[in-house]
């Protein structure tokens, strides 16, 4: 028997397993079982048997021996792949059914699951039905990838099309796709139709109920579908090309779909509207409860529909126009010319200015556009002219650097060092990774043996993040230092930390295993100093080899760069007492961890530091810390390390010490990092786009221009035998997936080196995906925090970050114009000469510039319509005679600013407008700012 | 397996029309239904009938909502509650993720009508009484039945509406822990209609997976990504577009923060009908799993406490917790605290306008509710299996030893609050409740 069996196995003869099978007993299929498994987990076990000619084919055979001879509860668990095919079951069912064979994993397919539940071998469920019937009209075509269209299944057995059908109108499915996958076949000739033509069919042949059809469509708008399958169902509703007698038997369910969560139903249904609108079987009534959700839409489309149908009722309906005018003040929320002016018009028409009418209107002044202002203004209220135009000034809190606020606090026992390691070990705020080394130091040495326990969790959860596979944060450098810790204890008080030392023996093991496995495998159990890190961490692992060299020697020192404030400054006090500390100590400060101490010190209202440092610090570090903290000072003293003082240059943007640098190995720095004067350009961009041929089931490819963004100034190079800056490391490898919040929390000061390379990063892609748009908002945090005027790769992150994809960097960056427009320490002539000069060759949409400007940066104060108005003028000035899509809206705010603010256009924008008054969609526009 | 919750209709909430008026029928049916229900809680005009069905056209699509799960889990729909008594109706309901809670208040004013009973019940809202629902038009009159007045209209041989779903689990625990974030909130801003959409106006389209901070800069509210001092922080923000189909029609909205910003409350008016909506931390956490309830359930309940505030109030009534220890002669220590357990039990939700809690039993049994905290059974394991070592228990201070798996933690009790070395605890920093070592050492050391 088990010679039989493995012949049909060897023969690959499906049909032969399953005549043999048959003729068994149970008793005789349960035999064979070991057999079975034995056959399966050699070819598991053999990778070149796996690989060989048919063995996918003899292993299908022996799926078959197994589903029939395998005890129930061991076949239920067979993986769906491993399960016979659908048409081989077919065969079997009727001799070998098991019990709940519907529970098995095997391939569901509508028409097979449809002639099993008639058979009475399964029974199926709604889930079932929703996940199979859509792909029943796609039949495989044999011995090709694609399907065919076929209505062979639907139409075999009557509960398809008289119940089966329904559910996809209930319950979310893959309709939707069906079509789609339909629609992308090759060959068209044989696949002609889609689940739309299916409706369309059994509606015109009554087979199904078309006004059922209509109906549930209807309704599926409002049945939580998700949007591309709502859309899907507006589109069946459109198809079936309902006549104005079905539509006005549907009203019921049109002004249901009027509050559809989905923009698409509602444009749709008002397209409807508006073409039974003024049939005299219109029930005006079921329809006004839904005006101020219409006219309040986001979607523009839909409230210029919405006045279109109330313009045709208004003249129809004499009795509800008091009723539609108030409703009407509703679309005046949009501050869109054209939808304004179209309501004002109707009012105008329509409505009598009844202090009611005025009243409410009154309420609306504010988002009232000048235009509309002039054509309502008999509606106003008498005292509108005292409204203010535009409303007070907003009130801006000023944050300082260093404040009580954002003060870190220090621990103050063992218990509070233990309870921090636990938190401090996932890294996840930027001072983490200092504090947990700082207080490792300060710490680390006052545990006495009683309070170890304490420390067992946190060696526990070391551990278990090293034993994973992917690597931890910051190449796992925290980590790294706490086993190193932990080894030291182990030594310390030998023999009393036996759960810590079976802990690392664990590892150990896990390790050793890896090794084994695997040539390239790194350890991760290494003292700290053997651990590879990536460039740009190489500072940052100086000085953990620093910290836990003073673990072991009990020097509890503190370290240098240690925040003070939140992200991760450090006061300038608190930084010199360090320094002094370090002196009486006679200590010298560690090369990188002085380094990024002076990169971090918060250079804002330094005069206390200044003095202390003065007084009380002595040689270079006195020298290095006066020109660090006094703007005006002039770098002098013996330049023993030569880095320090390079980096004080970066850090506070200082060209002076250059001369110095200049004939020393830093003339490699260019000079842009020390004055923040750095070049940019847009330029078009040659390359190959594909496009999908569904033709061919292929890519075309064809040459095109875009627009990019790149920098002039050349990137930091480093050199490792040059005795590289932490700011150099810091800025190398690429450093786009890397933690930017670290990152930049390493040079709060001057980032504006990392700012142009994030910046063109995240441009050029249009900050297409999730970590972009992480980048960007990383970016937008920067820049709001930053204390210090602008500078060149500030306005030109601002400028990218207001015209990006994300609307929530757009968001931030809006916050930020609002608060240093009223803090006068915006340019607004410099951000729009970035805007317009990244608007010159449309490297982003204008759209979102001018839809931001309309929704919020408009009429915020008279400040803020001042410098919008500064900032359009210099962008408009920027722009090629060619004028780039959506001008017109632009200059459509710009006329609003000159009514607002009461400015003439500038000479420089007149040149400009005079330029594009050819431009037929222009013309109008510029003839009335010009006007 | 999981456990299954079963609602029987007697028959389908419908809207119908009788005579002049539009009936809304709500068939109801509670797990723990007494014996002395009357049939009907609520008879009665509604004033206006418009608002009222937007507001539950608006929380059925809540309920449908799900800011973190799969379509099919979203298909198994819960049915929201109904608590009538005390002049008023209020139907409740969470979103499937259980990280949106909402409320519709109809009060005493808006209502016209008899509550034959009082007490809280599941409701069948089915899809076809809801697009009824949106039928109903401004000036209707339309009456509401909470429950069927008169038996004889249930026809012998009906069949009975069944319906099976996964015991919400998470929603009855959201239901009880929202309660006491509510509790906590204090109001911080009235916006008018037009303030109102134009801040709503704001928010990104999509998901959003910032947080972003509620500022009122001059006259204009608006939300933005930046945060600064007193802003409220608002994580998931794209779940408050559930309540744009609403505000065409209010007269106000009121926002009520938590005083750490774990939750915000977004409560809509309408005259005499008000919508309370309730969002949590994050979009991916549900109030269920927050454990704000957890501390309050150390100390055990009396059956007999359940059973004299089952007797002694009736729902909707406002909850007076001095009153209650002395109707029952509690110890006026034991009253401390009482409030929050007795809503963590599911016998309590909270007015924001009144400031008070108000009587509301769940209606699902309360063995379910009490199972629902694994975190509690954990703490009450650890104190079964002795894994709780007490080191040091002065004034003020408490430290202890708990078994964990592997490794010893150690749980601090002080002035600074409760401290404990699990990565629970290391991760949130007690702002998601108390962990299961916390809780038992509390429990045993109470």
């Amino acid at each position: 028997m088990k010679d039989k069996l493995l012949e049909f196995i060897e023969n690959q003869d499906r049909n032969g397993m399953i005549t043999f099978l048959q003729a068994l007993t149970i008793e005789e299929r349960r035999s064979l079982v070991p057999e079975i498994e034995q056959y399966d987990q050699l070819y598991d076990d053999d990778k070149e048997k796996k690989r060989a000619p048919g063995a996918w084919d003899k292993r299908a055979v022996n799926n078959i021996a197994a589903f029939v001879c395998f005890p129930p509860a061991e076949a239920k668990k067979i993986w769906r792949w491993r399960m016979p095919k659908p048409e081989e079951l077919d065969k079997i069912l009727p001799w070998y059914c098991p019990k709940d064979f519907g529970d098995y994993q095997f391939l569901r397919s509508y028409e097979y699951l449809i002639k099993w539940e008639q058979a009475g071998y399964l029974s199926l469920t709604e889930e079932e039905i929703l996940f199979t019937l859509p792909a029943s009209i796609l039949k495989p075509i044999p011995g090709n990838r694609g399907r065919h269209y076929t209505l062979e299944a639907i139409e075999k057995y009557p509960i398809t099309l008289d119940e089966h059908i329904w559910y996809l109108f209930y319950a979310p499915s893959n309709v939707d796709w069906a079509d789609k996958w339909l629609a992308d076949n090759k060959d068209k000739k044989e696949t002609k139709g889609n689940w739309c033509d299916t409706f369309i069919k059994y509606t015109s042949e009554g087979r199904i109920d078309r006004m059922r059809v209509l109906r549930e469509s209807l309704q599926t708008a409002n049945r939580n579908f998700n949007k591309t399958q709502t859309g899907w169902f507006v589109d069946l509703f459109m198809a079936l090309e309902p006549t104005q007698e079905e539509l006005l038997n549907l009203q019921d369910e049109l002004f249901s779909a009027l509050t559809s969560v989905w923009s698409k139903p509602v444009s749709n249904t008002m397209k409807l509207l508006k073409k039974l609108a003024a049939d005299q079987n219109f029930r005006i009534n079921g329809f006004l409860p839904s005006l101020p959700i219409l006219l309040s839409s986001e979607v523009k489309s839909v409230v210029t529909t919405t006045l279109a149908v109330l313009e045709v009722l208004l003249k129809k309906h004499k009795g509800h126009q008091t009723e539609i005018s108030i409703n009407l003040c509703t679309a005046f929320l949009t501050k869109d010319e054209a939808v304004q002016k179209k309501a004002g018009e109707l009012l105008v028409k329509y409505a009598q200015p009844t202090p009611e009418l005025k009243d409410l209107l009154a309420t609306y002044v504010e988002h009232l556009l000048m235009n509309t202002r002039t054509l309502l203004k008999n509606y106003l209220p008498d005292t509108e002219q005292a409204v203010a135009l535009t409303p007070e000034e907003p009130i801006i809190e000023l944050r300082k650097l260093i404040s009580d606020e954002n003060k870190i606090p220090e621990l103050k026992s063992v218990e509070d060092f233990a309870f921090f390691l636990g938190q401090a070990i996932d890294l996840s705020e930027p001072f983490h990774f200092d504090h947990l080394l700082n207080n490792l130091i300060v710490w680390g040495n006052e545990i006495k043996e009683e309070e170890l326990v304490l420390l067992e969790p946190i060696f526990q959860k070391v551990y278990k993040t090293l034993g994973k596979w992917e690597s931890p944060k910051l190449d796992g450098m925290a980590h790294i230092a706490l086993t190193n810790y932990g080894d030291y204890l182990i030594q310390k008080f030998s023999g009393k930390l036996t759960k810590l030392a079976k802990m690392k023996e664990k590892y150990a093991a896990i390790e050793l295993k890896r090794a084994q496995n695997s040539k390239n495998y790194k350890k991760r159990a290494v003292n700290i100093e053997e651990r590879d890190v990536s460039i740009y961490l190489k500072g940052f692992h100086q000085i953990a080899i620093e910290a836990v060299d003073r673990i072991k020697k009990q020097h509890k020192l503190p370290l240098l760069s240690t925040p003070t404030h939140l992200p991760v400054w450090i006061d300038a006090s608190v930084l010199v007492e360090r320094l002094v500390m370090y002196q009486q100590q006679h200590i010298a400060p560690v090369d990188m961890d002085m380094q990024l101490a002076i990169q971090r010190c918060a250079l804002e209202e330094t005069g206390e530091a200044l003095q202390k440092a003065r007084k009380q610090l002595s040689g270079e570090l006195k020298e290095l810390m006066i020109f660090l903290l006094d703007t005006s000072a002039i770098p002098q003293g013996a330049f023993a390390h030569l880095a320090w003082w390079a980096t004080v240059a970066l850090t506070r943007l200082s060209s002076q010490i250059s001369t110095k640098l200049q004939e020393s190995e830093y003339k490699r720095i260019p000079q842009e990092c020390f004055t923040g004067n750095y070049q940019w350009v847009v330029f078009m961009e040659d390359y190959m786009t594909y496009e999908y041929n569904p033709e061919i089931r292929g890519y075309d490819s064809y040459p095109a221009q875009r627009a990019k963004v790149g920098m002039n100034t050349p990137k930091c190079e480093y050199n490792e035998d040059e005795h590289p800056l932490f700011y150099e490391y810091l800025l190398q490898d690429s450093i786009q997936s890397e933690p930017v919040d670290f990152l930049f929390g390493a040079i709060p000061n001057n980032p504006d080196m990392l700012l142009s390379q994030l910046t063109t990063y995240f441009a050029n892609c249009d900050m297409w995906g999730v970590g972009e748009q992480h980048i960007a908002f990383q970016v937008a945090r920067v820049l709001q925090e930053s204390n210090t005027p602008f500078r060149e790769m500030h306005y030109f992150s601002f400028a990218c970050l207001l015209l990006g994809k994300a609307k929530t960097c757009q968001d931030y960056a809006f916050s930020i114009w609002l608060e240093k427009v009223s803090a006068d320490t915006l340019d607004s002539c410099k951000l729009g000469k970035v805007l317009g000069k990244l608007e010159s060759l449309e490297l982003f949409p204008l759209k979102r510039l001018t839809d931001l400007m309309t929704a919020s940066m408009l009429r915020v104060s008279d400040k803020h319509n001042k410098a919008l108005f500064s900032m359009i003028e210099s962008l408009l000035a920027e722009l090629k005679p060619q004028p780039i899509k959506n001008l017109k809206k632009l200059l459509e705010i710009y006329k609003e600013l000159l009514a607002l603010t009461k400015e003439k256009p500038g000479a420089e924008t007149i040149k400009q407008l005079n330029i594009w008054t050819f431009e037929s969609n222009l013309k109008k526009v510029i003839k009335q700012i010009l006007k | 397996m999981e456990d299954l919750l079963t609602y029987q209709y007697a028959m389908p909430s419908s809207l119908v029309k009788k005579g002049n008026a539009e009936e809304l029928f709500l068939a109801k049916y509670s797990e723990i239904q007494k014996n002395t229900d009357a049939p009907c809680f609520f008879w009665g005009n509604v004033k206006n009938p418009f608002i009222m069905a937007r507001c539950l056209i608006t929380l059925s699509n809540i309920v449908k909502s799900s800011f973190n799960m799969s379509p099919f889990q979203m298909a198994l729909l819960k049915d929201p509650i109904v608590t009538a008594g005390n002049s008023c109706v209020r139907f409740e309901g969470f979103s499937h993720c259980a990280g949106v809670y909402a409320r519709v208040d109809v009060l005493p004013d808006g209502l016209d009508g008899e509550f034959l009973e009082n007490g809280t019940t599941n409701v069948d809202f089915n899809q076809p009484m809801l697009m009824a629902l949106g039928g109903i038009r401004q000036n209707e009159n339309v009456l509401l039945s909470i429950g069927q007045k008169e038996v004889g209209l249930h026809l012998e041989g009906e069949k009975v509406i069944e319906r099976k779903v996964p015991l919400p689990t998470k929603w009855i625990k959201g239901l009880s822990t929202v309660q006491i974030y509510l509790s906590k909130a204090e109001r911080v801003h009235t916006f008018n209609k037009i303030q109102t959409q134009q801040l709503f106006r704001g928010i990104p389209k999509g998901q959003v997976k910032n947080d972003y901070y509620l500022v009122v800069r001059g006259n204009t509210p608006m939300f933005t990504p930046v945060k600064s001092l007193n802003a409220i922080c608002v994580g998931g923000l794209h779940r408050l577009r559930l309540l744009e189909p609403l505000l065409p029609y209010i007269d106000k909205m009121q926002v009520f923060p938590h005083p750490t910003m774990q939750s915000t409350t977004w409560q809509l008016y309408f005259g005499d009908v008000r919508f309370s909506f309730s969002l949590s931390r994050d979009a991916w956490r549900g109030f269920s799993g927050e454990g704000a309830a957890l501390e309050a359930l150390i100390n055990d309940v009396s059956d007999e406490w359940i059973d004299a505030l089952d007797k002694y109030a009736y729902a909707n009534q406002a909850f007076n917790p001095t009153l209650f220890a002395i109707e029952e002669d509690m110890a006026f220590d034991t009253v401390d605290n009482l409030t929050a357990r007795l809503a963590a039990m599911g016998l309590l939700g909270f007015d924001l306008d009144e400031n008070r809690f108000f009587y509301r039993r769940l209606p699902f049994k309360l063995n379910r509710i009490m199972s629902l905290n694994p975190r509690m059974k954990g703490a009450n394991k650890l104190i079964e299996d002795g894994k709780i070592e007490i080191i040091s228990q002065t004034k003020g201070r408490v430290e202890a030893r708990v078994e964990g798996s592997g490794v010893r933690h150690t749980v601090i009790l002080d002035e600074k609050g409760e401290r404990c070395t699990c990565e629970w605890y290391s991760k949130y920093q007690g702002e998601r409740g108390l962990c299961k070592h916390v809780l038992a050492v509390k429990k045993l050391t109470k």
